[in-house]
């Protein structure tokens, strides 16, 4: 019996066990007392035998699937972890060979002394076992094993708290061993899913419509290196709590940076096919040995990983901001971008929109992105310095989605034109495609001013050369309506864009620090934007109520927009034949201008006082600088 | 599309100063006095279309017209380095050469004479241009060619191009010493009739001041032509910059005039510069700074244009164009604005919104200045109208005792009667009435009392 019992013991289910609930045949020799102090002991032995079972299942899981209900996706941790429980079984499997020696020498061992020297396994293995249970029926999966852990060390006291830390410890390594590969090389190895990055899946993008134009091969490449870039995001589910969200923030933008730098194009030559060391230089070494010692220490310690993985960050952000300024000339890159969005190429897009005024009423949906890279690359022509390498990085395309729901006509054209870029990497990484949105809005914007202004131009032109015609009506709201574009487009452009880029620049000089960068752009792009109101969202009924709260932003906004519309009418007026007989439609025009610009200006002065509202006294003072608008009339309608 | 302007320059006057003026523009593209540009400048991003354009040897010429009636001074620049950077057959020279006389109707005659010549010249280089601005016409009011054929000139373009601006840069004459022209009140007040009449945009450039300016301000003793001449291409490539050196705003001249010009006939500029210095004169540099710049081209001893101080009537600016050149951190503007807006230094028309604007241009990377930043003013004040009240009021002196009439009689036109005389004196006398209006605030509504 003793026999069986410690063959029972070991894991292996012998006739004794098999027969423990049913009538045993033991229950005649033993005595009650004895027959409990069997039942615990057996109990112990099941809960071992479930262990193995599931280290068994699992342990081999990786080399295949087999129908065992014990076993759980497969993965590296879940076998470290099986490892590890390997280990931690250790002391009871010798304990098991010493009493069976034991047994051997003298048989008159009772069963009290077995349970004695089995009993101390008891707690473990009633931990462990409810552990394994809540991995199976939780669907427990690879980091999310740390966790566990984790969780179960805190509450955990004496040998169990020693054998989870050792669990611990053993998957860890495998975590440190992923996260070693994914800063040093850049991919990732996780044929399981388990760590705490992951590839995202590939987005549908809801533009995949089909579009023939020429565009679409571009998109494409462009949607491409969007997922070099962001293809990588943090399984915020598998992070254990004793790891920072940050550091996990820090690990994949590493991670990514190195990948990328490892899968760089420019790499490609004889000397950097161990383009590890073009990032790390001397320090990949030192960087390696740094992550032996981490595996090595049998701590769960954040610090020492955390100062690996920021020293490692700023070997790569120095690398990279290397890159993207020496390299791939950031500066320049910065000023084009300003040149082309912010329109600091000023004479360059008047040409265009002058060239392109004539393609827009009239032409084919399907073709007019063609039609309107045509007309930049035709204005280019006569601008020496716009080479075409330039050029190759900026296409227009067209928003079909918007154009469909709007009536199509040329402002609803012009709204939906998308002035796409080209960056090369890392550079990208900065001018990321929400970063190009937000600059197509600028431009979009930009442009629908000068298009104003270079009709108001035309009426002036008119004006001027027609010496012998009075028409003060016309003359004083074209003389208004050009005085509120003209100093609108130097508020943005000087007070606005101006500014702000100087300061750019200035802060750039001083980081060496791609992150830095990157955010440092992140911030002047929102200031821009917010200073040039295009945070704002328009309120809708601003047109039909006359006794506006003028003290609403978006009121302010939409007045704003208002005046610019009128401002537009009255070109299209003008284009349709001479104004000095329409004096009901000036009119019109006058008072419905005169009742924006008093909002405009009434929301100004009122908020030019309070913080962060500098830039709006800078507008007050260049629209109203001779304090033409009386200050009574500044008061906000009632 | 380079939006070309084409430079008319006339009689003797108009000739110097433009060839000062090209001898600037060259210096400033790094275009050698032969037109070929040094290879320190190959990929500069400067238009120089605009005013040039290149020959087939790739060499710079320049978008300009020389015309004379007498041989004297387009001989100088025939014979100066520059030479050969002009298109000789751009330059025009009366066969006779005996010029104008200093006689506006001479000149104007002439003019009528010669214009299929010269139309064939002026079509020929519009031809030649892409997207043609404009003209820019050098000259002065007060002598023969400058005022006479320079009138007929104006009178034709204005027909001929009825959708190109035409901008001049007039010399009005010396009032502080005796002229040698007798009759300059008459050619001022005929040529006055047709900058009113047919330009878009005169930028004043006064002797007087000029002179003044150079004795006061920079010091000189008695003032050579050559330095007056300095100042002036100085005020002229720095008020064309904006248009050769692009940047986000007022890169043609469109762009440029029409927020200084409210009104077709009020479009008359005076200009302002600082810092002034002397080539030699090295401790005369100073600081600047935009609101420093500012602030002095505000002041009335840095205008170029003499005018005198009128008690009962509240002159005002209409429109102030700022051109700042240097290195200037944008928010500077701003807050220069802000305290010159503090300190109310400028009186503005009542009648309608008007402000400082401030641009900044580019400077020439080829030429060192001892300034960090300096400042060109372009303005409409209507105080320039006691310009035109001074050459009216010289124009009654003589008109009233006949003097020297029979010199105009003598060509067609006032042949039969002086009424062309005494048209121009209503159209001047009308414009100063105009520019006394708009000192008040009901200008909008103010009608000319002698039209119709």
């Amino acid at each position: 019996m003793l026999h069986e019992v410690i063959v029972t013991l070991s894991g292996f289910s012998g006739k004794l066990l098999n027969n423990v609930d049913g009538c045993l045949e033991l229950k005649n020799f033993l005595h009650p007392a004895e027959r409990s102090l069997l039942q615990n002991i057996l109990a112990i032995a099941e809960n071992y035998r479930f262990i193995k079972d599931f280290i068994n299942a699992n342990h081999a899981a990786i080399f295949g699937v087999s129908e065992n209900k014990l076993q759980t996706a497969p993965g590296q941790y879940i076998q470290a972890f099986c490892e590890g429980l390997d280990d931690v079984l250790k002391p009871y499997r010798q304990e098991i060979i010493r009493l069976e020696e034991n047994i051997l020498i003298g048989p008159e061992v009772t069963l009290i002394y077995i349970f004695s020297r089995v009993d101390k396994y008891s707690s473990l293995f009633t931990l462990l076992t409810s552990l394994l249970n809540e991995i199976i029926s939780r669907k427990i999966h690879g980091c999310q094993i740390l966790q566990l852990l984790y969780e179960n060390i805190i509450i955990a006291v004496d040998q169990a708290k020693d054998c989870l830390e050792c669990l611990l410890n053993r998957c860890h390594t495998v975590f440190l061993e992923q996260t070693s590969t994914w800063l040093m090389n850049g991919f990732l190895v996780d044929t399981f899913g388990e760590y705490v990055i992951r590839k995202s899946a590939r987005k549908d993008d809801t533009n995949e419509e089909s579009d023939s134009s020429i565009l679409s091969a571009y998109r494409d490449g462009f949607s491409e290196e969007n997922i070099m870039a962001g293809g990588y995001e943090i399984a915020i589910d598998f992070i254990p709590f004793y790891i920072n969200y940050s550091l996990v923030n820090d690990i994949l933008f590493v991670g990514q940076i190195v990948g990328i730098l490892n899968e760089n194009p420019r790499n490609n030559s004889d000397e950097d096919i161990f383009s590890g060391n073009l990032i790390f230089g001397d320090k990949e070494k030192m960087f390696f040995e740094k992550f032996t010692t981490l595996k090595a220490s049998i701590s769960t310690d954040m610090e020492e990983l955390k100062n690996v993985v920021l020293d490692i960050r700023e070997c790569v952000v120095h690398h990279l901001w290397k890159v993207a300024v020496e390299e791939e000339n950031l500066y320049k890159e910065l000023s084009l971008l300003k040149n082309f969005y912010l329109l600091g190429f000023g004479p360059f897009f008047k040409d265009f929109l002058l060239e392109a005024s004539a393609l827009s009423l009239h032409t084919v949906r399907k073709h007019f992105s063609h039609d309107l890279n045509d007309t930049l690359r035709g204005v280019a022509c006569s601008y020496p310095h716009m080479d075409e390498k330039t050029l190759s990085k900026f296409n227009f395309k067209i928003e079909t989605a918007q154009l469909k729901e709007s009536s199509k006509t040329t402002d609803s054209i012009w709204s939906s034109i998308k002035l796409q870029y080209t960056a090369k990497w890392p550079l990208n990484l900065i001018f990321t495609p929400v970063a190009i949105e937000h600059y197509n809005k600028l431009f979009l914007f930009l442009l629908r001013i000068k298009r104003c202004q270079i009709g108001i131009h035309e009426v002036w032109k008119n004006d001027i050369k027609n010496k012998s015609v009075r028409c003060e009506k016309v003359w004083k709201l074209r003389n208004e309506l050009m005085f509120l574009i003209n100093n609108l487009q130097f508020y943005l452009q000087v007070d606005v864009i101006e500014t702000e880029y100087c300061n750019l620049i200035n802060e750039i000089h001083k980081v060496k620090d791609f992150q830095q960068i990157e955010k440092l752009h992140n911030i002047f792009l929102l200031n821009v934007l917010s200073h040039s109101f295009l945070l704002q969202v328009p309120a809708d009924n601003a047109n039909n109520n006359a006794a506006v709260p003028s003290a609403y932003p978006e009121y302010f906004y939409s007045a704003l927009l208002n005046n610019i519309k009128i401002c537009e009418k009255f070109c299209f007026l003008a284009s349709q034949g001479s104004l000095n007989n329409k004096s009901k439609e000036i009119i019109k025009l006058d008072k419905s201008f005169q009742k924006y610009k008093t909002i405009v200006l009434c929301f100004l002065s009122e908020y030019q006082s309070q913080p962060f509202k500098q830039h709006l006294v800078k507008l007050l003072l260049r629209l109203n600088f001779n304090q033409w608008v009386g200050k009574h009339l500044l008061k906000a309608p009632e | 599309m380079p939006c070309e302007m084409i430079t008319l320059q006339l009689g003797q006057c108009g000739n110097q100063i433009a060839f000062e003026f090209w001898k600037k523009l060259c210096e400033e593209h790094a275009i050698s006095p032969e037109g070929i540009l040094e290879p320190f400048a190959q990929d500069g991003v400067d238009r120089k279309d605009v005013f040039f354009y290149q020959a087939d040897d790739e060499h710079y010429i320049p978008r300009a017209i020389l015309l004379d009636l007498e041989p004297r001074v387009i001989n100088t620049i025939m014979n100066s380095p520059y030479s050969k950077l002009y298109n000789p057959e751009n330059i025009y020279l009366s066969k006779d050469g005996g010029g104008a006389g200093n006689n506006w109707a001479s000149g104007y005659h002439q003019g009528e004479c010669l214009q299929e010549e010269i139309f064939d010249i002026i079509d020929r280089e519009a031809d030649g241009s892409d997207s043609l601005e404009g003209f820019m016409l050098c000259h002065s009011i007060s002598g023969g060619t400058g005022s006479g054929v320079g009138s007929y000139l104006l009178e034709r373009l204005s027909d001929r191009y009825p959708k190109k601006l035409i901008e001049t840069y007039s010399v009005f004459p010396n009032q502080d010493e005796m002229s040698d022209v007798v009759v300059h009140p008459y050619n001022s007040l005929l040529t006055l009739k047709r900058l009113t009449v047919c330009a878009d945009c005169v930028v004043v450039l006064d002797n007087t001041a000029l002179n003044r300016i150079a004795s006061d301000r920079l010091r000189i003793q008695k003032p050579s032509l050559k330095q007056i001449n300095a100042l002036v291409s100085t005020i002229m490539s720095v008020s064309t910059a904006m248009l050769r050196y692009p940047s986000y705003m007022n890169n043609d001249l469109i762009e440029l005039i029409a927020p200084l010009i409210p009104t077709p006939r009020l479009h008359f500029l005076m200009t302002g510069y600082t810092p002034l210095t002397n080539d030699q004169d090295i401790a005369s540099v100073r600081r600047t700074t935009v609101f420093d710049v500012m602030k002095r081209l505000l002041q009335p001893k840095n205008m170029m244009v003499s005018t005198a101080h009128e008690r009962n009537s509240a002159h005002c600016y209409l429109s102030i164009l700022n051109i700042i050149q240097g290195d200037v951190d944008p928010s500077q503007v701003s807050n220069a604005l802000k305290r010159i807006g503090e300190r109310k230094l400028v009186q503005w028309i009542p009648w309608g919104p008007a402000s400082i604007q401030v641009v900044l241009s580019k400077k020439s990377p080829y030429i060192q200045t001892a300034h960090r930043v300096s400042g060109l003013m372009l303005a409409n004040n209507t105080n320039i109208s006691s310009l035109f009240q001074r050459a009216l009021e010289q124009y009654d002196k003589l008109r009233k005792r006949e003097a020297f009439l029979e010199q105009f009689r003598k060509e067609a036109m006032f042949q039969d009667n002086l009424d062309e005389l005494d048209n121009s004196r209503e159209v001047v006398q009308e414009l100063i009435e105009e520019y006394h209006a708009a000192t008040t605030k009901d200008y909008c509504s103010w009608e000319s009392k002698t039209e119709n």
